[in-house]
């Protein structure tokens, strides 16, 4: 089992690697996002100071869009035919591990850069810098988690591109509640109590989800 | 589910709801001190009591300091007291002129009456600053007699009459999970058989529940504004209901966005099944630890806080039996009607 998801994870990323124009095109794409609300929030020439409350919220809502974009144009790119090559060669069950680890390190990656590039325009108000980290890779995973098994069950459908933000949305609300909540911590030099709390259930979420997906995919990997 | 065909089951689902329905509506609510204003004067607080529908006489009045457990002997007895129209006026000497009250305590108005208990008016008087240095007079404990059987239903402040809703809003949550957890395991067990019969059952149970939980969320919008003074409050259960919903509404786009049944059943069960866990750790979890208005959470008392004598739930239980009876029969009936066509 190890053995082909680890090949099929050094295939995704050799792929990934070498055609560095959908990487980037997503980087646009945070970039451009990013750059556009300092354009409307910047009155008069001078940035605005936003409290700690929003930039939190603008950063995750950049963050989910990112992710859900992120996962469409991965799941567009791959032709059926490459589908039916998986379908004789692999387990459903590697397929989707491989593929969900795939994706929670790719949604981490662009999430990081995100931070970086959402701090150049607004700042960072972080105090904490260890907390946000950990709470952009935990979130982002989550949200690539979430995303990859509805955008598996929207794939060949006519409008799937619509049809997988509506099948997530909903469940990504209690998802980026739960994120945003952990990352106001960082905020402030000290924790409070409920942060252990949030985090563990953040982390038995995404254990759910991936015990989920990797039971379930199986029964709709034919289609 | 096929035994809620039997006439005599439907019969007794449509007596239990009629039951809740007309008891619900018809038993009157207990007597209670529901409008209290007071007077100060320089020595004496006078504070006016209104007691509507209480047709029997009150044995003692006092104020009370409220406190955790209701622990504290603190009382203060009326010098003087009279009737008037629709309940009593009280002449206290006045609390501040006692050193055993502290700045910052709350005294609670209590009346013995000979049936009904104790009624009590919670934070009546509030004690700003104490100023005399008397003691208060050595009373013996004071034993809040019992309350005798009434048919009728508790008096609260700011709920009063809306407690009725009690029967309406609550059942509607109680059927929708139970229908959404038939038409999970229906889910489960098209994935398992692949029996297109549970597929059926399991989408018409799920748009079953979803009605029930439009009508919950209606009564309780309603019940919201009479109480909470909004129809809508950034509360908790509220959240995970609307959340539910639209996972719900977004399960039956993605039925209507297929044509071919077996791929439509499969899809959606995998999506019935995923939603379903989501939702249910939602709304178990996230209301532990975020406060809630709703009873139950976040230190409000719950509602068996509310009835010592069981009346609540003479209408309460049978009302819950009845829609969840009602929800599985109105979901035989679509099934039956599918199957038909």
């Amino acid at each position: 089992m190890l053995t082909s998801v680890f090949a099929l994870l050094k295939y995704d990323f050799q792929r990934e690697f070498r055609q560095r124009l959908s990487f980037l095109s997503i980087l646009l794409y945070v970039f451009s996002i990013t750059y556009l609300l300092y354009f409307l929030l910047n009155t008069q020439g001078a940035l605005v100071k936003m409290e700690v409350k929003y930039w939190n919220v603008i950063f995750w809502i950049i963050i989910l869009f990112t992710t859900i974009n992120e996962l469409i144009s991965q799941f567009s790119k791959e032709s059926d035919g490459l589908y039916l090559y998986y379908y004789t060669v692999i387990h459903p069950s590697h397929f989707i591990i491989s593929r969900l680890i795939f994706h929670a390190v790719y949604a981490a990656l662009i999430s990081l850069l995100t931070y970086f590039i959402f701090s150049l325009w607004f700042g960072s108000p972080v105090e904490n810098f260890s907390l946000i980290l950990l709470s952009i890779l935990l979130g982002s995973s989550s949200f690539a988690i979430l995303f990859t098994l509805t955008t598996a069950i929207s794939k060949g459908l006519k409008n799937n591109a619509v049809l997988t933000s509506i099948l997530g949305f909903p469940l990504s609300i209690p998802l980026i509640t739960l994120v945003s909540r952990l990352s106001k911590e960082a905020f402030f030099i000290t924790t409070s109590d409920n942060f252990w709390i949030n985090l563990s259930i953040l982390i038995g979420f995404n254990l759910i989800m991936v015990i989920l997906s990797v039971i379930l995919y199986p029964y709709i990997w034919r289609e | 589910m096929n035994f809620l065909n039997q006439r005599f089951l439907q019969l007794v689902c449509i007596f239990l709801i009629g039951y809740s329905f007309l008891g619900g509506l018809l038993l009157p609510l207990s007597p209670n001190i529901e409008k209290l204003n007071y007077k100060t004067e320089d020595t004496s607080l006078i504070i006016n009591i209104a007691i509507p529908k209480l047709n029997e006489g009150v044995t003692e009045f006092y104020l009370k300091k409220s406190s955790l457990g209701d622990s504290s002997q603190l009382i203060l007895r009326p010098t003087t007291y009279s009737k008037i129209e629709n309940g009593f006026q009280l002449i206290f000497p006045h609390p501040t002129r006692f050193q055993d009250f502290k700045t910052g305590d709350i005294l609670d108005l209590v009346c013995h009456t000979e049936t009904w208990g104790g009624l009590r008016y919670f934070s009546a008087y509030f004690i700003d600053t104490v100023i005399g240095d008397k003691h208060l007079p050595v009373i013996d404990k004071m034993i809040i007699p019992e309350k005798q059987f009434h048919l009728s239903f508790p008096n609260r402040n700011i709920l009063s009459e809306s407690i009725r809703n009690l029967f309406y809003h609550v059942p509607m949550w109680f059927t929708m999970m139970a229908l959404l957890i038939y038409s999970l395991v229906h889910s489960i067990l098209f994935l398992s058989t692949g029996t297109l019969n549970h597929d059926t059952k399991a989408s018409i149970s799920a748009a079953v529940a979803s009605m029930f939980g439009v009508i919950g969320i209606l009564t309780g919008m309603i019940w919201a504004k009479y109480t909470w003074g909004a129809f809508w409050t950034n509360d908790p259960k509220l959240n995970g209901a609307a959340i539910g919903m639209l996972a719900y509404l977004a399960y039956f786009i993605l039925r209507g966005s297929l044509e071919d049944a077996i791929k439509k059943a499969k899809l959606a069960a995998v999506y019935n099944i995923f939603s379903f866990t989501i939702y249910m750790v939602f709304i178990w979890i996230l209301p532990r630890i975020n406060d809630s208005l709703h009873p139950g959470n976040g230190g409000n008392p719950g509602f068996n806080v509310y009835e010592q004598d069981n009346v609540m739930r003479l209408f309460f239980y049978p009302a819950v039996i009845g829609w969840i009876f009602l929800g599985f029969w109105l979901t035989e009936i679509y099934v039956k009607l599918k199957e038909r066509n």
